[in-house]
């Protein structure tokens, strides 16, 4: 059961690796930059939603925190893609061999990816504080600590939210623009930012319900993610869909009424023109269309199955969303880029996620029993660690853990 | 003879325990008149907790929705205002016009039905009603037998009624 | 204005007069205050009808500004409107506790606020009347109006924002009406049991009621966002440099509910104190309001950088030079006080001494307001005196008359908002109950 996530690593590798010694390695490049925007959006993604909801005093979402936070380990492997990435900048970036005039020194490799490796190493670094205080106070707690200690590290965690929550508006901002956006170093959205990280959020949130319903009858969860956690989780996922909605029209309808060509190249390309305007309407009814009509229904929101399964539509239609942004800039061709090798490098970035999800989610206990606002709803679960956790804080693992 | 009695109490928390108090009783709970949200005890006296308006909703938001689109449909295919070379008709701005029209009717028809169903505006009082109970006091209207008031006094005393009322059974209108 | 330690109502009926107290009959000083607003708002009614009758000359708007201040005001009190829905409306869905006790009165500022930015729309159009024309209806020159145009989007939205939030506040008080009709007498008496519909607070109303009113919060929600999005379309769907941005709609909805934050502030804290509600609106509930200026602040700010940052990178000149000139042209004092007013201003929020202090509350309340103000100013003005063409570029200044009329909105704002502070009552008293009930404190 453990190797299949590093099967599937190798897979993306091996797939990933022969598409750059095949005949068109700016293909691969292009798989790889889609898969590693989308999981960004969604691992940073996932501890800002633990930020807001620490900054907003939410209760309802406590029991989700610790689900939500297991996404920084991810953090450190997608900072070395990052990194890796540069190798490829000549096969993804049309300015890196023919620097554009005016922002020569904007978009020039070096300045770009270590602006972008920054801003990525401050969000990792204050995603990990965050999650750092915040398992401690849970593990103090199970071991009958000090309570000034865990209500200072709570503390701590109210001081870190905001700024993890600044550093991700900006630095996701900036990410989007270097990576994404100068793949047309021509076109400029000043909303693409704005879009770029709520559709992170969006999709942070959507796999959030999914790994919500996959463990929600864990022991480690106790049963605290019941239906009304789901109805909220629901309404919320809800709610962003019409904010990233709201987000896409505004970008578009601005757009298409000006009628400016340097910017309506862009959204022609991917809305208009063979083959791409196919994709463009299923990420619509994906990302949008299917996910606003089934999460109108009360029955759904409170369904784990199909509040997941609506999940997974979101998640299927803003990996292509992020597709449709990427690939149609890279390199020209008559047929959409996705074979096996795509689906290979896919594979090997969600079996990264997976990976690095289990080994964090073994070491920690799965309830923030030092988080005050989940002791005010649920109680003091004190007594046998073993029965809060699936296991006992600083052992390796336990059985109960993984099944 | 069926009889109407109302129980007057000062916290929803008494009137709720009184009322399985006196269903055991066989009395039947009319009407509950309560100063604050009280949809908690709903369900005790068989009533479910959502309401039908939420289809209300549903019909009028499609309505508006295909009356403001189709409209400016029409609009423009019968008057071709064409605009730095826009198509007739154009499908992006309609999107604006649609969601406006779809919550103006949702909220309206969302409105008359709530209205509709609440019985409001009710232009006659009714025998039950105390003007306390927009302030701070519950009431609780039931019907009886003639052979069990008395019990069903007692225990409206004894779950904590400040004040039990015996009214004339004359048609209460609801 | 220290803020003394009130006790909290502890029970249904304390809750009831101490909210119904406020309506007790107003001395000499409220009934001065009313008659010079309802001065202010004739006097600027006045000056509308002078423009009217002499024509729009009277007003500074010439070649290249068309839109002068009535359009900066017009955006303004939208965007006041928009807190008051999100107070209302959005903190309702988010179960907020802090939103009971200043949702009555931020709703009600949002549909003065409507009422207010619905007329300059008419005040800043030169033939006010013919505005019928914009109203789809079958007429003999066979015209329709052109439903692709954002100022066509403007009237269905403002006019269903006006319609919708009018009845949520109004459906909102029903209760309310309820409780002052049984406690009044005579006229009084009738008069609120019309407006109370009859409610009687059955358990079948209250089941509809409860729904409905939960339905009506989630339309609120989607249009309030609409709304400020379908007026910052009014600009960003030209291609006027400055103007022509993508992040206009969240921009603008960010900055309203920023403005109206401020709004509330400014009008709550007074409020409050004349009327004696100080146990009800509780400082805490003020830093919540300054803790979420901090955040639209921010956003504010943000949305200034990019907007900087993309007209550099996208090597538009024109667009380039338009931001130069914001900065360093003839408008650059009204920039400079937007910048440090609305971005450097709620900061002073992070420190928790001042979000407390109700004087620096209201101070910084009244230099957001300012600030925005001002970021409408330069939007529109800036932007339409430095466009495209340099032999076209010119300076606007407002007239007398605009100023007079400005004078006027604020004065039928502030007449609106002090006659609904002694007729209607200014909190929630069923809501404030229902706390008591679900706080286990009865």
């Amino acid at each position: 059961m453990k190797l299949l996530p590093l099967a599937g690593i190798v897979l993306g590798a091996a797939s990933f690796l022969l598409g750059i010694r095949g005949e068109d390695p700016s293909r691969a490049w292009g798989s790889y930059l889609v898969n590693l925007v989308f999981w960004m959006g969604i691992c940073m993604g996932s501890v800002t939603w633990v930020a807001i909801m620490n900054m907003t005093n939410a209760s309802w979402g406590r029991p989700l925190k610790r689900l939500a936070e297991a996404q920084v380990a991810t953090m450190p492997f997608l900072w070395i893609l990052v990194a890796l990435l540069y190798a490829g900048h000549r096969s993804l970036y049309i300015w890196s061999t023919h620097p554009v005039h005016g922002k020569e020194r904007w978009l020039e490799a070096d300045f770009l990816f270590g602006r972008d490796l920054l801003v990525i190493g401050a969000m990792t670094l204050v995603s990990y504080f965050l999650v750092h205080q915040s398992v401690r106070a849970d593990e103090e707690k199970l071991l009958g600590g000090d309570e000034t200690s865990v209500r200072l590290r709570w503390r701590r965690q109210i001081l870190l939210s905001p700024v993890l929550g600044i550093l991700y508006g900006v630095g996701m901002s900036v990410l989007a623009w270097d990576l994404i956006m100068s793949l047309d170093p021509h076109w400029v959205s000043t909303l693409f930012g704005g879009y770029y990280f709520m559709g992170g959020l969006y999709s942070a949130l959507a796999w959030l319900a999914v790994l919500s319903f996959l463990f929600h009858r864990r022991e480690g969860i106790q049963g605290k993610i019941d239906g009304s956690v789901f109805h909220d989780l629901g309404k919320l996922l809800f709610a962003f869909c019409l904010v990233t909605g709201d987000f896409f029209y505004s970008q578009f309808l601005v757009i298409w009424y000006g009628n400016i060509p340097e910017e309506t190249k862009y959204v022609i390309l991917r809305v208009k023109t063979e083959p791409w305007n196919s994709v463009a309407w299923v990420v619509l009814a994906g990302a949008f269309g299917i996910p606003f009509v089934a999460l109108l229904s009360r029955k759904l929101k409170m369904s784990p199955p199909l509040l997941g399964a609506t999940a997974l539509v979101v998640l299927g239609g803003m990996w292509l969303e992020r597709f449709l942004l990427v690939v149609p800039s890279v390199g020209a061709r008559g047929q959409i880029p996705l074979g096996w090798a795509e689906v290979g490098v896919a594979v090997g970035f969600l079996s990264l996620e997976i990976m690095c999800f289990g080994w964090f989610m073994e070491r920690v206990p799965w309830l923030p029993v030092g988080d005050p606002l989940f002791e005010k709803r649920w109680g003091s679960l004190s007594g046998d660690p073993l029965e809060v956790s699936g296991h006992l804080p600083g052992s390796n693992k336990g059985g109960k853990v993984r099944g | 003879m069926k009889e109407r009695l109302l129980g007057i109490f000062t916290s929803l928390g008494q009137l709720e325990e009184a009322i399985p108090l006196i269903q055991r009783k066989g009395a039947k709970v009319r009407t509950v008149y309560s100063p604050i949200d009280c949809r908690e005890i709903l369900e005790k006296i068989g009533v479910r907790k959502t309401s039908p308006v939420r289809f209300a909703t549903l019909l009028g938001g499609l309505a508006g929705l295909s009356l403001g689109v189709g409209f400016a449909i029409y609009t423009f295919l019968e008057w071709k205002f064409v605009t730095s070379g826009k198509p007739t008709p154009p499908a992006v701005p309609l999107v604006v016009v649609g969601f406006e029209m779809t919550i103006l009717f949702g909220f309206l028809s969302t409105l008359l039905c709530m209205l509709f169903l609440c019985g409001l505006p009710r232009l006659r009082g009714s025998q039950g009603y105390d003007p306390r109970f927009s302030k701070d006091r519950f009431g609780l209207l039931l019907e009886c037998d003639r052979a069990q008031r008395e019990e069903i006094e007692i225990s409206l005393e004894q779950a904590g009624a400040e004040e039990v009322r015996v009214l004339r059974t004359r048609e209460t209108s609801q | 204005m220290k803020d003394w330690q009130a006790s909290t109502p502890k029970s249904y009926s304390e809750v009831q007069e101490v909210i119904l107290g406020a309506l007790s009959p107003p001395g000499r000083s409220y009934w001065g205050a009313v008659i010079l607003c309802l001065f202010g708002l004739l006097y600027g009614a006045s000056c509308w009808a002078y423009q009217i009758l002499t024509g729009m000359g009277v007003a500074g708007i010439n070649h290249p500004v068309n839109w002068g201040i009535y359009l900066v005001n017009f955006v303004f009190w939208v965007g006041i409107a928009h807190s008051g829905t999100l107070i209302s409306a959005i903190l309702y869905l988010l179960r907020a506790r802090w939103r009971t006790s200043i949702a009555r009165a931020a709703e009600a500022m949002t549909v003065f606020a409507v009422m207010i930015a619905g007329l300059f729309p008419f005040i800043h159009l030169g033939r006010v009347w013919i505005f019928y024309w914009i109203i789809p209806y079958p007429n003999q020159r066979d015209l329709w109006p052109n439903f692709q145009s954002p100022l066509v989007f403007d009237f269905l939205a403002i006019s269903t924002y006006l319609t919708v939030s009018s009845m949520f506040w109004y459906m909102g008080m029903l209760p309310d009406l309820a409780a002052l009709r049984d406690q009044s007498t005579g006229l009084k008496r009738r008069i609120y049991g019309i407006f109370s519909l009859g409610w009687q607070g059955t358990h079948i109303q209250w089941r509809h009621y409860g729904t409905a009113y939960l339905l009506f919060a989630a339309f609120a929600t989607p249009l309030v966002i609409s709304v400020h999005s379908v007026v910052s379309w009014d600009f960003a769907l030209s291609i006027v440099p400055g103007w022509h941005s993508t992040i206009f709609a969240p921009y603008f909805v960010a900055g309203a509910i920023h403005s109206g934050l401020a709004m509330v502030l400014t009008l709550l804290i007074p409020m409050r104190g004349l009327l004696g509600l100080q146990p009800l609106i509780n400082v805490g509930t003020l830093e919540s309001i300054a803790k979420t200026m901090v955040l639209t602040g921010l956003i504010v700010g943000y949305s200034y950088g990019v907007e900087y940052f993309m007209a550099w990178y996208s090597g538009n000149m024109f667009e380039w030079d338009t931001f130069i000139w914001r900065a360093f042209g003839h408008y650059a004092p009204q920039f400079w006080v937007m910048v440090v007013c609305n971005v450097a201003g709620p900061l002073l929020f992070l420190i928790k001494a001042i979000r407390t202090n109700l004087i620096w509350l209201f101070a910084v309340g009244i230099i957001v307001n300012i600030g925005m103000w001002y970021e409408r100013f330069v939007i529109i003005v800036g932007s339409m005196s430095h466009e495209y063409v340099p032999h076209a570029w010119g300076v606007y200044s407002p007239s007398w008359v605009e100023l007079s009329i400005m004078l006027g909105s604020f004065s039928m704002f502030l007449f609106l908002f002090l006659l609904f502070c002694k007729f209607v009552p200014p909190v929630s008293v069923f809501e404030m109950k229902e706390h008591l009930w679900t706080h286990g404190k009865v």
